[in-house]
């Protein structure tokens, strides 16, 4: 079965609305009625909310403390936004950072969760992103392990990646299987 | 501004895709002006394949290690391994980039260590991908393979071809710094697909 995969101009610069627009049509197109989006600021989530109407969205924020100890980074104003709108927001530690990340940050050791995350990056820090935020969405029951869903990642701020994929939770990550890759970012590596 | 390219979804991994696959390279390559294809061969059928479709292209075949499947075992007939040799082909017999010591690890104490990780990472993208990446690394540190230039890398699960990417390789000590450009095809791997060997019950 051929199908279309876009690439997005070369990682960092994001393509949200591009994303967007491929993501509602392989939803459309496939049946897909749940869609995970990581936004850290809210750009993005508000984006998705317009762009994917009618579809059962959920934000993935990033980890409360990520950026600086006790701060969330995703405003509860815009937080409170979307849950009127039925959009439900989850703030979860990060799949492969964890205790992963604790171990590089205090004895410089890069281990299990590291090493996942850069294998990854070898498609893009966004299907990195794409593949966490399913295994975190799983984890925290915002989605099922028996739906299929997309996921969308970015690098920095914004989306540049989607995938179908089943959800997994993070204990089972060995098992879980990237079904169609809608978009990726150009790569000159 | 994004580009839209072809990608191709197989129902089934496995060998049945290789016809396909190869003519997707074929296509592609042409359209890329890419040269040189990374293929896989633990038998010599895919070698073969490759050699007889991607006529006009420098291909590099990368056979499984020598005691992969039992000691001292080479899978790669010697007769075909000359056959491609001879017709200017190199084949390589390399020790696997994710497994060595990592699976001398597994095998004698159960630990999964840093290559097998990074194997099982890659084949949530399925099995081919796994060896897509896995080969023009082995190739590259070789010296078969120059630096910088764009290639088409082959991989599938157990026999034949079912996936296809461009890069631009990189030694394994630059793992990290690898990129895929494009993906061409790759089994689809559907929800009612059979969960991968060893799967845990619960």
């Amino acid at each position: 079965m051929a199908d279309l995969i876009s690439y997005c101009p070369e990682a960092g610069q994001p393509s949200t609305g591009a994303v967007l627009h491929i993501v509602a049509a392989r939803a459309r197109e496939l049946g897909i009625r749940r869609v995970l989006v990581p936004s850290t600021t809210g750009a993005t989530a508000l984006a998705a909310a317009d762009a994917l109407a009618g579809l059962d969205l959920v934000v993935m924020t990033h980890e409360t403390g990520f950026a600086k100890d006790g701060e969330q980074e995703f405003p509860i104003e815009t937080r409170l936004a979307l849950e009127a709108r039925g959009i439900a927001v989850h703030t979860v530690t990060h799949a492969f950072g964890g205790l992963s990340r604790a171990m590089r940050d205090k004895f410089s050791t890069h281990v299990i969760g590291d090493i996942v995350a850069n294998t990854l990056r070898i498609f893009g820090q966004g299907m990195k992103v794409a593949v966490e935020i399913t295994l975190m969405a799983a984890d925290c029951g915002a989605v099922r392990t028996d739906e299929t869903v997309i996921a969308m990642g970015g690098s920095d701020r914004g989306l540049d990646t989607a995938i179908v994929c089943t959800p997994v939770n993070a204990q089972r990550f060995f098992d879980l299987r990237v079904q169609e890759i809608l978009c990726k970012p150009q790569m000159h590596g | 501004m994004s580009v839209e390219s072809r990608i191709v979804y197989f129902d089934k991994p496995g060998w049945r895709c290789t016809d396909e696959v190869l003519a997707i390279c074929k296509r592609r390559a042409a359209e890329l002006g890419i040269k040189t294809a990374v293929v896989p061969s633990v038998t010599g059928y895919t070698a073969l394949k490759a050699l007889e479709v991607l006529q006009g292209m420098k291909l590099v075949v990368v056979t499984a290690h020598t005691g992969y499947a039992r000691a001292d075992l080479q899978s790669f007939p010697e007769a075909r391994r000359r056959e491609l040799v001879a017709r200017g082909v190199p084949v390589l017999t390399a020790p696997h980039v994710f497994g060595g010591l990592s699976y001398a690890m597994r095998d004698m104490y159960g630990t999964a260590m840093l290559g097998v990780d990074m194997g099982n990472a890659l084949r949530t993208l399925g099995q081919g991908m796994k060896v897509v990446i896995e080969c023009p690394m082995a190739a590259m540190d070789a010296g078969l393979l120059t630096w910088g230039e764009e290639v088409i890398s082959m991989g599938g699960t157990n026999r034949g071809v079912d996936t296809a990417v461009t890069l631009r390789p990189v030694h394994v000590r630059d793992f990290f710094s690898l990129r895929v450009n494009e993906i061409l095809c790759k089994p689809r791997f559907d929800p009612d697909t059979p969960p991968p060997a060893g799967r845990k019950s619960s």
